[in-house]
């Protein structure tokens, strides 16, 4: 080995990048089982499904981008945009959505804009929106959440569904043929409720909700809450996008909620409905396409509860996550140049 | 709301950005007392590149005590270096320095005699009340005697520290030492507490603080407790000075950190904190003004921590100023290998040694010997998640990561507009960097291209500056020129309307014929004075003297050539006067009189025309005669003897044309006595011949240049000459080969001469001064060229060629001579 | 019909309105901008050497505006070379010189053979060499632009064109380019 010079300082934190990912995905995980436990095995093949994928097309682009693969899989990133890209597929989809999901994410959204640490959007949103916009029904053909004692689809008949190319619509008979019943999700029945006439409770009186909140989605978002307060506590993100963004949404929807609670949801069911909480901790606090300041932090976690709140409202989309974090890192760089940090000896005169 | 002064009497800190808690491994080294390490048989002392009025006090060879100073200075940023031990200077040369980039800087290299014979000035300590006596300007002279430095690391003069330019309210004495590893500061703390103490009482003496805080990091409790104990023994007032723990993080050890912590306040960007009313001491520094005070001891030597689990005795040593790290590594039972990496400084922010011969400096707190379990080999760096824990850990609130792409890039500009500038170099960033980029690294580079940008523009401006300045001078100069143009060609048309006319013009056109020929056989033999002035391995002095000799030679040919037209002289007559001369001064001393007598003589512009010369040649035989005396100085004067009697023989030439009956032949008398007087040396005779043929080839250029204008010329003599000098060289068969072709080529030169001149009318004939001097400089290339390739008989070759070349050179500038226009005679 | 007039007349007056104020705005808050002759010469490095082959930076700024070649500059390097076609939006092109031009050097007279002849002087285009006729000649390191024009006239070729040594001051914190020298055990200090 020869001797080489470097630069102080000499010592260096332990911390990794590839430990990071590896315990994001970690705490990820209790959100995952309970996603699995009310949307059956499909939920858990999709996520299996899209990391090996996300791993061999970071492999592919690597090799072809003439970079050393290794390394780079070894950061665990392309692991972890897999995991997000799954869990945000509908359990039973086809198994093409998923595949053309992730290797559009890593592809188009992470390499062709130069790699890790170089993309603008978030990998794992922009795939899901581009699903969204060009498979709408197989995105949005979500299983009805059922407990434990009804997780009726098997294994066996989840990798069938997923991987022999059964059509929606079969899903749909396919399922009815089990509980009788195909599902919107919480969001997407209140949106429909209230373009029918109907009042939020009642809306909320649909057999989607109980106690006021979606079934099964309340507790995927309480795992994935759980998930995100273990990540504070072993410091792998900072409090504030999450906080900001939950704050905002809360914000925005109690004020909506006092004005109008007939035709507002209520900030609770806001909070725990949808992807609030995944997107709230696991996906709005990708460092790379976030602001960096704590200020500008801040700043663009309230744009995302903004925004959700508005799209949710207001726009024609039941939920607005993948649009909002989207949007918000666009207006990243932005913040980050207007909202610099005031440096050490510098008047804060601007 | 409390005023400043309240809150820090109450002990309020402030909490400071960023920061890091990277592991101490302080107990390492801080265990045992500080001792002392076998001295180095030699000390390397860097003399220091500030001021520009720092002169060297020692040479080489010289001895020198324990505390002696090695440089002076007069201005007041001068910081003096002194000699760590008795012992003798071995050399003043350049030697790898102890930065990070190693480069070689001047060093007094100090053999150590291990006498410890201490510096006269040195005195027992004093009391403190002859202390409390001195006045300020003595304190802070005896600081600056002493070389005391902030031993901080950044070791900045202190003598000018403790000369702010404003008034010091606050006085913090800087104990943190937040750098893992350090120990230095603690041991010092407490081991010297009460110096320490009397340091800050001077320092309170000279400046007046109303406060004084004693920072230390809480994890040093020790050094608390002793340096509480001894303020309290300290005749300091009573509530104005306090020792304040601070909250172990790195790097609040920083001054900007520190101020911010203790008093809440920002050092603005660019600013110092004089600027605030605040000084930051360090507790090293505050000792050595103790020691500098008290005792007159120049800061010597400090305390250095040598720690890392390759140091076999880690612990804190007084370590001379000076020792090569090396030797403090055999001291201290280094571990490790060639290739274990030495740390100058702290693991934070210290460099890496690139070269282990370099000597520990005044600066420096910290060697550190890591083995590979504590610092591992830097990983590759992987690409930047902007995670943002840069920003979070960044003390000084900059956006490390927009630094990092911006430095990346190369856009230092951007860099810039991110204040770079007001990056601290703590290392934060790079230490949370969970991509293990080295970000300081970045930092540095885009630091030091900016600075090397600002620095180019402001030489870019300069040279600007100073182009503008020079059109505009030489825009005047040539108005001005115009103006004397325009003037002298009036006075010319007045003198014209003279009844003489036809008289003058004849002799205006032989002067300038003249000029032209002088200006040719000047140049030569200097230049063959020079050249073989420089071949020669004479003493360095001898050479000079030559070279004055030949340019004060030079000068007056010149001078004569442009003085009045009426000038002429005397012919020289040979004069020989054996005058036993011994030493070389006496010759080089007669050559430069002769020089001066020539140019007397032909400056003598209006002088009748039985002018003596004679004492010219005089000295002229006088270096001829003396040339036996010593074969090595014989080269010289005959050299020397060449040129005065080409000189000579110009000037004899010149009389011709004012004289019609002037006889040329006594020069060459001389010529063929500096032939004839060549034998004592073989090799050396060469030259000498050589350089008589070209002077005499000259001689008959001029001659044939008069000639022209004058038709009772002799020319005859001349050849004479070249004949007596090939008849003189018999001595060596291959040397008069090139004798030989030396007069040939000098025969060759003499006619174009003679066929320059005539093709002339005489207006334009001599007119162009510029020409000649062209010319001039091309026969000194040819001379040169003949001379240096004389000692290899086989490369006569190429001397022909370097002859035709020459000559083909010659008639080129002839021809251009000719063409030239009138008014070049300004220049 | 009617309508149609009407809407034509006051689109027509809208539009002269307007045209108007734009006129009168540009006008008013016309930007005296920095002429580009005045810009490109602030980019270039003002070693007045000539390679560009003009007689001086301000000459060659003059001809970069009249649309001459922008990589003619050698001691700017690429560096002025892009700022230059950033400046007037052409393409990057490479430099005429090679690289080993640009390294920055000074002149340095050997001075024990300088004659004296002024020539350098007369040559240096911004008064960096001292000295007088007959006298031996130096070179002011600080005020040289290494512009390499005193070597030619020098008749005894006595300048050479010296590439600056770094120093501690000046030194680019390039770490990997520094020789580390591996010393053995058992040398002497």
């Amino acid at each position: 080995m020869a001797f080489k010079l470097a630069s102080s300082p000499h010592i260096n934190t332990s911390v990794q990048t590839s430990t990071i990912m590896l315990k994001v995905m970690a705490c990820a995980l209790p959100g995952v089982m309970v996603q699995c436990y009310f949307f059956g095995w499909g939920a858990i093949i999709q996520v299996l499904l899209s990391i090996a994928v996300a791993m061999a097309t970071e492999a592919a682009v690597l090799s072809l981008r003439k970079r050393p693969v290794w390394p780079t899989l070894s950061d665990n990133s392309a692991a972890l945009t897999g995991l997000l890209v799954g869990v945000a597929i509908p359990a039973l989809a086809p198994w093409w959505v998923s595949v053309i999901g992730v290797v559009f994410a890593i592809l188009v959204v992470k390499h062709l804009y130069g790699g890790l640490g170089n993309n603008i959007f978030n990998p794992a949103m922009a795939a899901y929106v581009m699903l969204l916009i060009s498979f709408p029904l197989q995105m949005t053909t979500w299983v009805a959440p059922a407990g434990a004692a009804l997780n009726d689809v098997s294994l066996l008949a989840s990798l069938q569904i997923i991987f022999q190319g059964v059509s929606p619509a079969e899903v749909l008979a396919y399922r009815a043929g089990f509980d009788g019943m195909s599902m919107a999700t919480p969001l997407d029945a209140i949106k429909t409720s209230l373009s029918t006439g109907l009042t939020i409770n009642e809306a909320l009186e649909k057999p989607t909700f109980e106690n006021g909140f979606g079934i099964g989605w309340v507790w995927i978002n309480v795992a994935y809450l759980f998930g995100g307060l273990c990540m504070l506590k072993l410091k792998l993100i900072r409090w504030h996008i999450s906080g900001a963004v939950i704050f905002s949404l809360f914000v925005c929807a109690s004020i909506g909620y006092l004005l109008s609670p007939d035709t507002h949801t209520g900030p609770l069911l806001h909070l725990f409905s949808g992807a609030t909480m995944i997107a709230a901790f696991f996906i709005a606090t990708d460092p790379v396409t976030a602001a960096t300041s704590v200020k500008g932090r801040l700043l663009f976690g309230a744009l995302i509860g903004v925004l959700v709140y508005s799209i949710r409202s207001f726009g024609g989309y039941p939920d607005a996550f993948a649009f909002a974090i989207l949007l918000a890192n666009l207006c990243a760089p932005f913040i980050d140049y207007y909202v610099k940090p005031r440096a050490y000896g510098h008047r804060a005169s601007r | 709301m409390l005023t400043l002064f309240e809150q820090i009497d109450k002990g309020t800190l402030w909490r400071v950005a960023g920061g890091i808690h990277p592991p101490e491994f302080k107990t390492l080294s801080n265990q045992s007392n500080i001792a002392r390490l076998p001295l180095a048989d030699q000390y390397i002392i860097p003399v220091p590149q500030v001021g520009e009025s720092c002169t060297l006090a020692v040479a080489v060879g010289d001895m020198v005590t324990q505390g002696q100073p090695l440089t002076q200075g007069d201005s007041f940023r001068h910081l003096p270096v002194h000699a760590p031990v008795s012992g003798l200077i071995a050399a003043i040369e350049t030697r790898p320095s102890n930065h990070a980039s190693g480069l070689p800087v001047l060093c007094c290299i100090i053999d150590n005699d291990h006498q410890q014979r201490l510096c006269p000035a040195m005195h027992a300590p004093l009391s403190q009340d002859d202390v409390k006596a001195m006045s300020s300007d003595e304190l802070l002279n005896r600081v600056k005697r002493a070389g005391v430095a902030g031993l901080g690391g950044a070791a900045f003069p202190t003598h000018i520290k403790l000369k702010p330019v404003s008034d010091i309210e606050l006085l913090i004495i800087n104990g943190v030492e937040c750098e893992p590893y350090i120990t230095s500061d603690d041991r010092l703390m407490r081991e010297h507490s009460t110096e320490i103490v009397r340091g800050i009482e001077i320092i309170h003496q000279l400046l007046g603080p109303k406060r004084i805080v004693i920072a230390i990091e809480d994890n040093k409790p020790q050094a608390i407790e002793q340096m509480t104990d001894a303020l309290n023994h300290s005749d300091l007032p009573a509530q104005c000075a306090r020792v304040t723990a601070i909250p172990t993080v790195y790097p609040s050890g920083g001054e900007k950190q520190l101020i911010q912590i203790i008093t809440g306040q920002e050092v603005p960007s660019g600013a110092i904190p004089a600027n605030l009313g605040i000084l930051v001491q360090n507790v090293g520094t505050a000792f050595s003004i103790t020691q500098a005070v008290y005792c007159n001891a120049p800061l010597i030597e400090r305390v250095v921590t040598l720690t890392g689990h390759n140091v076999g005795r880690p612990g804190n040593y007084w370590v001379p100023i000076g020792t090569p790290v090396d030797h403090l590594l055999r001291c201290t039972h280094f571990k490790g290998d060639s290739e274990s990496p030495i740390i100058i400084g702290g693991p934070m922010m210290g460099y890496m040694l690139p070269n282990r011969h370099a000597p520990l400096l005044k600066g420096t707190n910290c060697i550190l010997a890591p083995d590979n379990s504590e610092m591992a080999p830097s990983a590759p760096e992987m690409p930047c998640i902007r995670c943002g824990e840069c920003a979070q850990a960044c003390p000084a609130g900059l956006l490390p990561q927009q630094l990092f792409w911006h430095a990346k890039a190369e856009e230092y500009d951007k860099a810039a507009s991110y204040n770079l500038r007001d990056c601290i170099e703590c290392g934060c960033c790079s230490y949370v960097c969970p991509s293990d980029i080295p970000l300081v690294e970045y930092y540095r580079v885009a630091k030091s291209a900016l600075r090397v940008e600002a620095e180019e523009k402001k030489q870019a401006e300069l040279a600007k500056q100073r182009f503008d300045s020079r059109m505009l001078r030489l825009e005047q100069e040539k108005r001005a020129r115009e103006e004397k143009a325009k003037q002298a060609a009036q006075k010319r048309k007045a003198a014209m309307s003279g009844t003489d006319k036809d008289a003058v013009a004849a002799a205006m056109a032989r002067i300038k014929a003249k000029k032209a020929a002088e200006t040719t056989t000047t140049a030569a033999p200097a230049s063959n004075a020079d050249r073989s002035a420089t071949t020669s391995n004479t003493a360095t002095q001898d050479k000079v003297a030559a070279a004055i000799a030949r340019a004060k030679a030079k000068k007056a040919a010149q001078q004569a050539s442009s003085a009045v037209p009426e000038s002429s002289c005397n012919a020289p007559e040979p004069d020989e006067v054996h005058a036993p001369v011994v030493s070389q001064q006496d010759k080089i001393a007669a050559a430069i009189a002769r020089a001066k007598a020539k140019k007397a003589a032909q400056q003598n512009p209006s002088s009748d025309e039985h002018q003596q010369v004679e004492s010219n040649d005089v000295d002229v035989s006088n270096a001829t005669s003396s040339t036996p005396i010593s074969e090595a100085e014989a080269k010289k004067a005959k050299i020397a003897a060449a040129v005065a009697k080409a000189k000579a023989k110009k000037a004899g030439q010149q009389n011709p044309s004012s004289d019609e009956h002037q006889q040329v032949e006594p020069n060459d008398v001389d010529v063929s006595n500096a032939a004839s007087s060549t034998p004592i040396s073989e090799a050396e005779a060469k030259k000498a011949k050589i350089a008589a043929a070209v002077a005499k080839a000259k001689a008959k250029k001029a001659a044939q240049q008069n000639s022209s204008s004058d038709e009772h010329q002799q020319v005859e003599p001349n050849d004479v000459d070249v004949s007596n000098a090939a008849s003189s060289t018999p001595i060596s068969e291959a040397e008069t080969k090139k004798a030989k072709i030396a007069a040939a080529v000098a025969k060759a030169k003499a006619k174009k001469a003679a066929q320059q001149a005539p093709s002339r009318n005489a207006d334009i004939a001599a007119v162009p001064l510029e020409a000649p001097l062209v010319h001039a400089d091309k026969t000194s290339q040819q001379g040169k060229a003949v001379d240096s390739d004389e000692l290899s008989a086989a490369e006569i070759k190429q001397q022909r060629i370097a002859a035709a070349v020459a000559k083909a050179k010659a008639k080129k500038l002839a021809k251009a001579a000719s063409a030239a226009p009138d008014d070049e005679l300004e220049d | 019909m009617f309508e149609i007039v009407i809407a034509i007349i006051l689109l027509g007056l809208l539009a002269l309105f307007f045209g108007a104020l734009l006129g009168f705005a540009a006008e008013k808050f016309k930007v005296e901008g920095n002429p580009v002759v005045e810009q490109a010469e602030a980019l270039l490095p003002q070693t007045q050497c000539g390679q560009c082959g003009y007689p001086g930076c301000r000459p060659y700024a003059e001809a970069i505006a009249n649309g001459e070649k922008i990589n003619k500059c050698p001691p700017g390097g690429t560096a002025t070379m892009e700022k230059l076609a950033e400046l007037m939006g052409v393409e990057p092109e490479p430099l005429t010189a090679t690289a080993e031009t640009q390294i920055k050097k000074v002149a340095y007279i050997r001075e024990e053979e300088c004659i004296g002849c002024t020539k350098c002087i007369q040559a240096c285009p911004v008064d960096a060499i001292l000295g007088t006729g007959k006298q031996m000649h130096t070179v002011i390191i600080d005020y040289c632009t290494g512009c390499d024009l005193c070597v030619e006239p020098c008749p005894v070729d006595c300048i050479d064109m010296l590439p600056v040594t770094p120093n501690i001051q000046n030194w680019n914190w390039k770490l990997n380019a520094i020789p580390v020298t591996i010393i053995s055990e058992e040398s002497k200090c």
